[in-house]
């Protein structure tokens, strides 16, 4: 009996030795063929298996940072340094290996379609996750329960988990702010080489910003601020050690913590100073990150008898339309504190639009996407005002992978279904041929 | 076939040793509960973690928590006695006396009675006695129990110190911590069910009738609680007066002993899951049922949060639902019990009924009694003796008809296994899986029905001595996981989960996909184990390739499609498709190792021999992402976390990687063909030996690594 086994491993052979090929021809075969696909998956699946396990002492975010959005890392397996590319790059190589085997260089036949189909699919999903991770915009909003007085039921400000921004505010007479300029995550990101001090300035801003010490997080895993230390600790601490200088500000220093596994946890803090080449420096402060739900907590200043601010802040967005909170629900399973369901009931204020926002049911408008992703103040009593809090995305792939999803689906059908009648097929008429005469 | 006959004989002893009887010291007699009483007992409703539920589960898993099983078994005077999770339930209850000499605390590690100054029994299966663990003194005291709690509050602060989190770790490590641990928790749930109907039972020991004579006398110098509750406006009355102080001091005590056995009784705090919640709430609007602690504080501590009519209203309800329990508690052994007990229950059932909740309670005591999932281990076990027997004269015609059998027997068990699964989506109105245990008898009965698909195509017995395996395999483990959790199978699920479309879809896909990739993995052992013991024809091996790879490809069709489908639901609920949590990155493993194995394939890179190979590795990566993720305590899955499993997955680390390296060593040994020359000596032994050497290097790394983890 031939076993149609090997005859296919056999037809693949000859795909991938070629006869003599030129050199442009061997590269574009080696980037087309099974070889690089096997190496490629293969990584993938030790940096999958790398960078989960890394989370556990990492925690989620900076473990995707290092293995999964990075193009190459340095990993100790023992104590030996290895360096390995990252998933970034490994998916990128794929989509080329992907394109180019099994779209350009794989047979087309009408009659088996499927592995063209299936293979399309992943393209498409790839193409998606690589469209999401570089135009992503995440946040989350705040929504109190209407209680009638204020207008904190109504946002379109939506805030980072993750970044941060410094905000300069200046005030009118009426101390409404009438002009902020936002000091951006990207300009307080990396690492605070030289004298771990930045300056910044814009025409309209009649000082300099010097931002000195930046530290990511001074918080620990409880909320406490375990890097916030009074003056006399400071003295103390830089007496102990004679490479420390611990600044004062206000009656407080601050020293890094480790950051937290979760990065909502991580709350930073920097010093700055405010000067101007004339004056010399007008005012100096320590800046503690502010989070909602808790108000902010600005730095006041005056410059040239105006009235100015800055604030350590989660970095903000604003939506393109704002979103009222009719209605929050929270419904827990009786007798129990295990969440059935919440769901909010919002409207869309410039449309009128109202939607029903609960858990596995987004709003999607314009582009972005409202998720019910959770409530608060933790620990709420019966009574209390609660605010439910969304989390928003605008991700223009935001449904790719639901269809890719489908693409995969019928193409794999489609091909492991022929693959199966043809084998039965193959007994059947083996099994004939050994029952007939 | 010697190995096999060993095995047999060791699962033989395993059942024989899971039915031995202990003899017990300290009982010297057990009274039967009448079986109309426990029958009424049984179908009582109660609600628990959020859902209603019969008596029977709830005492069954009180039980198990304690006991390690559902149900009790002891020895007097030669005389084996067996005790049902309800029938103990209820000694607790109406005979707490009984209840604390009845052997049922199970300690496995000596050094843990020791610890709290208790003589180990001789054999660690004999259970002790709460009697017999708290030692307790004329005053009833005990120290024994008290360097109990206080040795378990001091680990407790360590744990729950998130700055220790190390130490924390090693404390539950210690096996005589984790003992003691364990045992406090057990020991908990036991006074609780002794002491939860005190109040019915013993009163408050305050004669009020002594302290005014406003009031009526007591009997034995305790009142009635009911009584006590009937008359608290007139009480605080007179203690209000101006000459009252005298009397409050003769009634002050009351307070205390209602308020420790409210306490006990369990009163509306959302967080004690350890009492019964046994009325139905007053207002039909309410969700919530009461525990009888909540009667008795909303009519005397919190009286004052209803309005007056309101408070008439409600204590119009609740007294006699306080007096019915006095009764019942108070009449235990006379002949009116049954119909106290009755009467109580109809009132209970019927409200329930009412409110539409009570149909499930009687499909769920059916599914308890007809017991499917435990059923079907002893037929897949008869399955796989039968099957050893043909295999000790294939191709006869004995062998023909016992096969017959074998495939009567699994298909039986098949069929009882699929109902369990179906009962339990019916008595929770959702599709079959959605807590971790409910993947073992989901995973098991479709890796089991594969097997036996693949059986009728082939027709080889291959894959039916597979499927027999993985049925005894699959329902040990789901077996071991229930006792371990000793919690309600059968729960309620947080918001997140609540969508039974994904539920139907991305999480039925993906453990297809696991089931498929488990028996890929399974079926390939054959062929390593036939290549490596030179046994079976060319042919067999060719068969088995053949299935591992159609059983590959059908689990990469769901195990991709449902990761996919898990990014689909994971952007509508959490906002992004991809989060690289652990759970998913699992699961993208498992397609990942079966990509790799269909495009080296179809490069030519690897032939029969390294299928199976990479087959075996796909399924550690499924193991891996089955129960190792959930080990890790990070990511968004996190209603699958369990703990204490670790030891056993190093174990089948260490075993499949003994059998990879087995399946390597192949390669250079067993092909090409043995030639006599100098590289075939080589080949024949310097290889084979050092990757035997390999290999008991791998499993003892692992299993290492599983002793570090034990505990």
């Amino acid at each position: 009996m031939e076993s149609r086994y090997q005859n296919n491993s056999e037809s693949e052979d000859s795909r991938v030795t070629p006869k003599k090929r030129s050199l442009l021809g061997a590269v574009y075969d080696f980037f087309s063929g099974y070889l690089l696909a096997v190496i490629l998956l293969t990584f993938l699946l030790a940096l999958t298996y790398f960078g989960t396990m890394a989370q556990v002492e990492m925690g989620l975010y900076e473990a995707s940072e290092k293995y999964f959005e990075s193009f190459f890392l340095v990993d100790k397996i023992g104590s030996v340094p290895v360096l390995l590319p990252g998933v970034y790059l490994v998916s990128a190589l794929l989509f080329l290996n992907l394109t180019l085997g099994a779209i350009v260089r794989a047979r087309k036949s009408w009659r088996r379609p499927g592995m063209l189909i299936a293979h399309s699919g992943i393209l498409y999903i790839l193409l998606a996750g690589f469209v999401a991770f570089h135009y992503t915009k995440e946040g989350n909003m705040l929504l109190y329960e209407p209680n009638g007085t204020d207008e904190k039921h109504q946002s379109d400000e939506i805030y980072s988990l993750i970044n941060w921004s410094i905000e300069v505010t200046k005030y009118n007479s009426k101390d409404e702010p009438e002009f902020i300029h936002v000091i951006g995550p990207d300009q307080l990101s990396g690492s605070w080489k030289g004298d771990g001090s930045r300056s910044f300035g814009h025409e309209d801003i009649p000082f300099i910003l010097k931002v000195s010490g930046y530290e990511r997080n001074i918080a620990n895993g409880k909320g406490q601020l375990a890097g916030l230390m009074s003056a006399k600790t400071a003295e103390i601490k830089n007496k102990e050690d004679d490479k420390k200088s611990i600044r004062v500000d206000e009656g407080y220093g601050i020293e890094s913590v480790p950051t937290n596994k979760t990065m909502e946890f991580n709350l930073p803090a920097a010093y700055v100073d405010i000067y101007n080449k004339s004056v010399g420096v007008i005012s100096s402060a320590l800046l503690i990150g502010s989070s909602p739900p808790l108000p902010p907590r600005p730095f006041t200043f005056s410059v040239g008898g105006e009235k100015w601010s800055v604030d350590l802040t989660r970095h903000r967005y604003t939506l393109p339309f704002a979103i009222e909170l009719e209605k929050f629900q929270k419904e827990d399973h009786p007798g129990t504190m295990r969440a059935r369901e919440y769901s909010s009931d919002v409207v869309k204020i410039n449309t009128g639009r109202k939607v029903h926002i609960s858990m596995n049911k987004p709003m999607r408008d314009a582009g972005y996407t409202l998720y019910q992703a959770s409530w608060g103040p933790e620990g709420a009593r019966p009574g209390d005002r609660l605010y439910t809090s969304l989390a928003v995305s605008h991700n223009p792939a935001d449904q790719w992978p639901k269809y890719g999803t489908y693409v995969i689906a019928i193409g794999m059908t489609i091909h492991f279904v022929q693959k199966l009648f043809s084998y039965l097929k193959r007994t059947n008429r083996s099994r004939r041929r050994e029952e007939g005469p | 076939m010697n190995i096999l006959i060993k095995s047999l004989k060791l699962i033989l002893f395993f059942t024989i040793a899971a039915a031995f009887n202990f003899s017990a010291e300290g009982i010297d007699s057990y009274e039967k509960w009448d079986p109309e009483i426990v029958k009424i007992f049984e179908a009582m409703p109660v609600q628990e973690e959020g859902r209603l539920k019969p008596m029977q589960t709830v005492a069954r898993y009180k039980l198990m928590r304690i006991n390690n099983s559902k149900r009790l078994r002891f020895e007097i005077g030669g005389e084996k006695i067996k005790v049902s999770a309800a029938e103990w339930l209820m000694d607790c209850l109406f005979r707490p006396e009984l209840a604390k000499k009845m052997p049922i605390f199970k300690v496995n590690n000596p050094d843990v009675v020791e610890a709290i100054g208790v003589d180990p029994h001789k054999s660690p299966r004999q259970r002790y006695s709460y009697e017999e663990l708290s030692d307790l003194d004329e005053n009833g005291f005990s120290d024994n129990m008290k360097r109990l709690s206080e040795r378990t509050a001091e680990l407790g602060k360590i744990m729950e110190d998130s700055d220790k989190e190390e130490e924390g770790k090693a404390v539950r490590r210690d096996p005589v911590n984790a003992g003691l641990l364990s045992l406090k928790s057990a020991v908990n749930e036991f006074e609780w069910a002794v002491n939860a109907f005190n109040f019915a039972r013993e009163g408050i020991a305050v004669d009020l009738g002594a302290a005014s004579d406003q009031f009526k006398k007591a009997e034995k110098g305790r009142s009635k609680v009911s009584y006590f509750l009937s008359e608290f406006d007139k009480i605080i009355e007179m203690a209000r007066e101006p000459d009252g102080q005298d009397f409050v001091a003769k009634i002050s005590d009351a307070f205390n002993f209602l308020q420790r056995d409210m306490a006990t009784a369990g009163v509306k705090d959302k967080v004690s899951m350890i009492s019964l919640a046994m009325f139905p709430p007053m207002s039909d609007k309410d969700e919530e049922w009461i525990k009888p602690g909540y009667l008795i504080e909303q009519l005397s501590f919190r009286k004052n949060e209803l309005k007056v009519d309101e408070q008439k209203k409600f204590a119009q309800w609740a007294l006699p639902k306080i007096e019915a329990l006095e009764g019942l508690t108070r009449n235990v052994g006379s002949p009116g019990f049954v119909d106290d007990l009755k009467a109580l229950s109809d009132g209970i059932v019927s409200k329930a009924k009412e409110r539409g909740e009570y149909k499930n309670i009687e499909l769920e005591l059916l599914n308890n009694r007809l017991g499917l999932f435990h059923w079907a281990l002893p037929f897949y076990i008869m399955a796989f003796i039968l099957l050893a027997v043909t295999w000790l004269g294939p191709g006869t015609k004995v062998s023909g008809i016992l096969t017959y059998g074998v495939i009567g027997m699994t298909g039986f068990a098949t069929v009882a296994l699929l109902a369990g699964i179906c009962f339990r989506s019916v008595l929770l109105g959702r599709p079959p899986i959605s807590t971790l245990y409910e993947t073992i008898p989901f995973i098991t009965v479709t890796a089991v029905i594969l097997c036996l698909i693949i059986e009728f195509f082939d027709r080889k017995g291959i894959a039916l001595a597979c499927s027999v395996m993985i049925g005894i395999i699959g329902l040990f483990l789901a077996m071991r996981f229930e006792i371990k959790e000793a919690r309600d199978t059968l729960k309620v699920l947080e918001a997140v989960l609540r969508s039974n479309f994904w539920l139907a879809t991305h999480v039925i896909a993906i453990n297809i996909g696991y089931a498929a990739a488990i028996l890929g993995g399974v079926i390939a052992h054959l062929y390593i184990f036939s290549c490596f013991f030179d046994l079976g024809s060319k042919d067999f091996r060719k068969s088995v390739t053949r299935m591992v790879y159609g059983v590959t490809c059908f689990g990469l069709l769901f195990a991709l499609v449902g990761t996919v489908l898990g990014g689909v639901w994971a952007n509508d609920s959490w906002g992004r498709f991809w989060g690289w949590d652990p759970k998913e990155n699992g699961a993208l493993m498992i397609c990942i190792g079966a990509l790799i194995l269909l495009h080296a394939r179809m490069g030519g890179y690897i032939k029969e021999l390294g299928i199976n190979v990479l087959a075996v590795l796909i399924l550690m990566i499924t193991v891996f992402s089955w129960w190792h993720v959930n080990q890790l305590e990070t990511g968004l899955h996190s209603y699958g976390f369990t703990s204490g499993i670790m030891f056993w997955l190093f174990i089948v680390y260490g075993i499949e990687s003994a059998v990879i390296s087995l399946g390597i060593s192949c390669h250079f040994f067993r092909f090409p063909q043995r030639k006599k020359t100098q590289t075939a000596h080589l080949k024949n032994t310097v290889f084979p030996v050092s990757f035997f050497l390999l290999a008991f290097i791998f499993t003892i790394v692992f299993v290492n690594l599983a002793l570090m983890n034990k505990g």
